[in-house]
């Protein structure tokens, strides 16, 4: 028997012990004649709900007992009233799961608004994204190790000072010691990529759906170059996206130019931070108060939907990757860091915290 | 007035003699894409899907609050289940979302109460036309208008595709600062009797405007601790949301009317309903009318953020403006039923050309749209006006048949819907209450929506009661946030540089000469007359 098989046997004993440990729990709770809904704290047709809404058919065949699935918008507050009631006042039965996408800051940039613990939360599984950041051609560069270099000046667009996304960018170009702009207040991604082409701005990043969907165009046509990315975590590591895989992270650059001692710079640490935090970019969860057996009943349907052929297929259509995700301990394992993390560097915290305050 | 037409005659003969420059290359491939998306929208089963949308359009419009962009985006998940192409997923959500400006009108016009948040304003003087008994010639205006605007808006698909870059990138966020100031000067018109009263019902539109969560800053603006008033988007928004603020304010002070009088909607009684013929006439004899408002509605559909709510008004404007009958507001003036009921057709065609060439949504119905583009396979950009240039076409072709089919529909039973203005008001009321607030909590399905319309129904009625003008406030809820944001961004990226922009200096001296120019030409007016004398 050589190597190879032997690894495939190992794999396929894991497979069936993982199947069985997965249906084992499932066995007793059934979701049949019920309703289950995705909660989605934000309005109709934005991009949260649309992703939901794709979903939707795939996840409900994966739930024990055939339930009907429905999604159930709840506005306001940039996500948080949602976020309130599942944790604090949807039914206990399991039928109300939360797709959130931003609870994660928001006990960090909004905590008097907050009505819900991060560590409690119990997470069924997310989505993992990357982000990217790109710059127009007009900056005469080609890689971000070249940043620091820029003649010109930097007019760096985003949604809000609060945007954690932006934030990397931002102590990038802070840790680089490079004069720039940030322009506040644009609409949507969208109206991003409009102020580049139009001169207006010169640099912005986007989530990597938007970055395949619309920038990935503008690369190809030569009017925007990406720069660095976010990058995923993997065991507990910021490592580049399985999807990115020429692009280096912010890490990687910062690391490059500056060298190891950079490390301990609090900036450095709160672009790590900031990894972390992003690493559920968009999570399924349910309130502490939901029936273990219930959570595992339901993470084993979301384990399936995962690895569903059809879905996969889907979603690389659509969004134009992989939706390469995160199973419930995976999520887990990531939300435990950011606990573990921001007790133990409340520095860090504060810079992130004072950089939602001003530019 | 013979120099004012001739100077626009020569400007639109060069922008079409630009326009032909430019196109020369491409005319071949436009038309043989402009057959081809015609041959796919009328084959199986696209066209069954287009016939689907436009019955579900039709009720959509017609039902008050319940709008077309939260309808679509529900669509959505049946497209993708039912594995439509993209084709016939584009007759299926575009056939719906093309038919609501046109149908919202009807609602407007017979009730008084806004169908859709983009057709407020066909109630100023489509409504009172209604109450005259004429509610046959003000929906045969309507109609006929909704189904030109429309069609000049797809028409500018069209020929946008050869000039879409300068179309969609010759402006930047200065300029739409500047644009959103001209639409302020339009409140004058909008303000009837006078124009103080006016411009304090605009200012209080645009403080209301500033409530909810401040999108620059992530500040929290008048809400007073609710997190309800922080609004409803992914990044927070407006805290008093469209809808339920102009369905409060428009149709709650109509119901109140129609309770307390007693009797119909139609107080005068009029041998029979006819004038249907006579409005359609009325949009024809107005057609230069119907051209500009449609140009304008498709303008404001490219500009970010705007779209029919803003397009209808500054429409509504123009029509009064240039119909010189400012001191008949609200009396059923034909010309502000024909304007508007244009403009807000003309908004949607507008609208997809940036999302086409660019990627770039202005607004949340092309937001949705975009998602379908993505979710179908196609990539917005340059492949849209090349390689997919017959779905292209296919979104111009279904934006003009489902308002020939529709408004076909709408003609045959004209007569049965304007009827419905003579039913008693006490079997009337129950139902359009069940609908205005079933549409004002689709909002955001929450409980404040309806206290929104509520507060705005109470405010509505005081404003009709005191002769206050709603359409000023209305603008100013509109152009308020819009103003901010753009403000905001031009001056962070420009700081007061932007003021020396040309763009920025060409609209400034645009709003200056709209300003004086009537003042300017009635003194001279006066001195020539004085002079024959």
């Amino acid at each position: 028997m050589n190597r190879r098989s032997a690894t495939f046997a190992a794999a396929v004993v894991t497979l069936c012990l993982a199947f069985g440990a997965a249906t084992a729990g499932a066995a007793d709770v059934s979701f049949k004649g019920k309703t289950v809904a995705i909660l989605i704290p934000y309005s109709v047709g934005g991009a949260a709900d649309i992703m939901a809404r794709q979903m939707l058919p795939f996840i409900g065949k994966q739930i024990p007992g055939n339930p009907t699935t429905i999604i159930k918008n709840m506005p306001g507050g940039g996500g948080i009233v949602g976020e309130n009631w599942v944790y604090n006042s949807a039914p206990a039965d399991g039928t109300i799961i939360g797709q959130f996408s931003t609870s994660v800051t928001d006990t960090i940039f909004k905590p008097k608004k907050v009505k819900f613990e991060l560590a409690k939360l119990q997470w069924l599984g997310g989505v993992r994204e990357t982000t990217v950041t790109f710059v127009s051609k007009d900056l005469g560069i080609t890689k971000g190790t070249e940043l620091g270099a820029v003649k010109k000046k930097l007019f760096f667009g985003t949604t809000s000072i609060q945007s954690p996304r932006s934030m990397i960018p931002r102590l990038l170009l802070k840790i680089l010691g490079k004069d720039h702009k940030l322009v506040t207040g644009y609409g949507s991604s969208g109206d991003m990529r409009a102020a580049i082409r139009r001169g207006e701005l010169n640099m912005t990043n986007d989530s990597q759906s938007g970055y395949f969907a619309a920038v990935l165009p503008m690369v190809e046509e030569g009017a925007v170059v990406p720069i660095a990315q976010e990058g995923t975590v993997q065991d507990g590591k910021i490592v580049r996206d399985p999807r990115l895989p020429d692009l280096p992270t912010y890490y990687e650059i910062v690391l490059e130019l500056k060298g190891e001692s950079i490390r301990k710079d609090p900036n450095y640490r709160a672009m790590e931070l900031l990894a972390y935090l992003g690493g559920v970019r968009r999570g399924w969860v349910y309130a502490a108060r939901v029936p273990k057996d219930v959570f595992n009943t339901m993470a084993a349907s979301f384990d399936r939907f995962l690895k569903d052929k059809e879905m996969i297929a889907h979603f690389k259509k659509a969004i134009g990757f992989q939706l390469v995700s995160l199973n419930a301990p995976a999520a887990q394992a990531i939300i435990d860091k950011v606990v573990e993390i921001q007790k133990r560097d409340p520095e860090a915290l504060e810079i992130l915290k004072g950089m939602a305050q001003k530019p | 007035m013979t120099l004012k037409r001739s100077l626009g005659w020569l400007a639109l003969l060069t922008v079409l003699a630009v326009w032909i420059f430019l196109a020369q290359g491409m005319a071949g491939k436009i038309g043989a894409a402009s057959v081809e998306g015609l041959v796919r929208v009328f084959s199986w089963p696209a066209f069954g899907y287009l016939l689907l949308g436009n019955a579900i359009g039709f009720a959509v419009g017609m039902l008050p609050g319940l709008g077309g962009p939260v309808t679509m985006a529900l669509m959505l998940g049946f497209a993708f289940q039912l594995k439509m192409d993209a084709v016939e997923a584009f007759s299926f959500l575009l056939g719906m979302m093309a038919v609501t400006a046109t149908t919202g009108d009807i609602t407007s016009i017979l009730f008084g109460i806004p169908g859709e948040g983009s057709t407020a304003s066909t109630i100023v003087e489509g409504h009172p036309m209604a109450k005259k008994g004429e509610a046959g010639r003000a929906l045969g205006a309507s109609l006929m208008s909704s189904l030109m605007g429309a069609i000049i808006g797809a028409g500018a698909i069209a020929v946008a595709i050869p000039i879409v870059t300068p179309l969609v990138l010759a402006l930047g966020t200065p300029e739409f600062f500047m644009l959103t100031v001209a639409g302020v000067t339009f409140v004058g018109a909008l303000s009837g009797g006078s124009v103080v009263k006016g411009l304090a019902a605009g200012g209080l539109g645009f403080i209301f405007s500033l409530v909810g969560m401040d999108m620059q800053t992530a500040t929290e603006r008048y809400t007073f601790g609710t997190m309800y008033l922080w609004g409803g988007g992914e990044t927070g928004g407006a805290g008093i949301g469209l809808v339920p603020a102009t369905v409060g304010l428009f149709a709650i002070p109509e119901i109140i009317d129609l309770a307390t009088k007693g009797g119909s909607i139609a107080q005068a009684q009029v041998g029979r309903l006819g004038g249907v013929f006579q409005g359609v006439k009325d949009a024809f004899r107005h057609w230069w009318l119907v051209a500009r408002c449609s140009a304008v509605g498709t303008y404001i559909g490219i500009i970010p953020g705007m779209g029919g709510p803003v397009s209808q008004w500054v429409a509504y404007a123009l029509a009064m403006q240039s119909s010189g009958k400012q001191d008949k507001v609200g009396t059923g003036v034909i010309e502000g039923v024909v304007g508007p009921g244009a403009a807000n057709n003309s908004t949607l065609g507008g609208a997809l050309i940036p999302t086409i060439a660019f990627g770039i949504p202005g607004n949340v119905t092309t937001a949705i749209l975009l998602g379908a583009f993505l979710i179908l396979g196609l990539r917005p950009g340059t492949s849209m006006l090349t390689k997919d240039l017959d779905v292209t076409f296919s979104l111009v072709w279904v934006l003009v048949v489902s308002n020939v089919i529709t408004v076909s529909v709408c003609f045959l039973f004209l007569n049965q819907l304007a009827r419905l203005t003579r039913i008693k008001g006490t079997l009337l009321i129950p139902p359009l209450l069940l609908f205005i607030y079933l549409g004002s909590y689709t909002h955001t399905n929450s409980f404040g929506d309806i206290l929104v319309t509520l507060v705005f129904g109470a405010l509505g009625w005081l404003m009709v009661v005191f002769d206050w003008s709603r359409p000023a406030l209305l603008l100013g809820l509109v152009l308020g946030r819009l103003a901010d944001n753009y403000l905001w961004i031009t001056y962070s990226r420009y700081d007061f540089g932007f003021l020396t922009r040309p763009g920025v200096l060409i609209i400034l001296c645009v709003i200056l000469a709209s300003i004086f120019y009537p003042a300017v030409s009635a003194r001279l007016r006066r001195r020539a007359s004085e002079g024959g004398s």
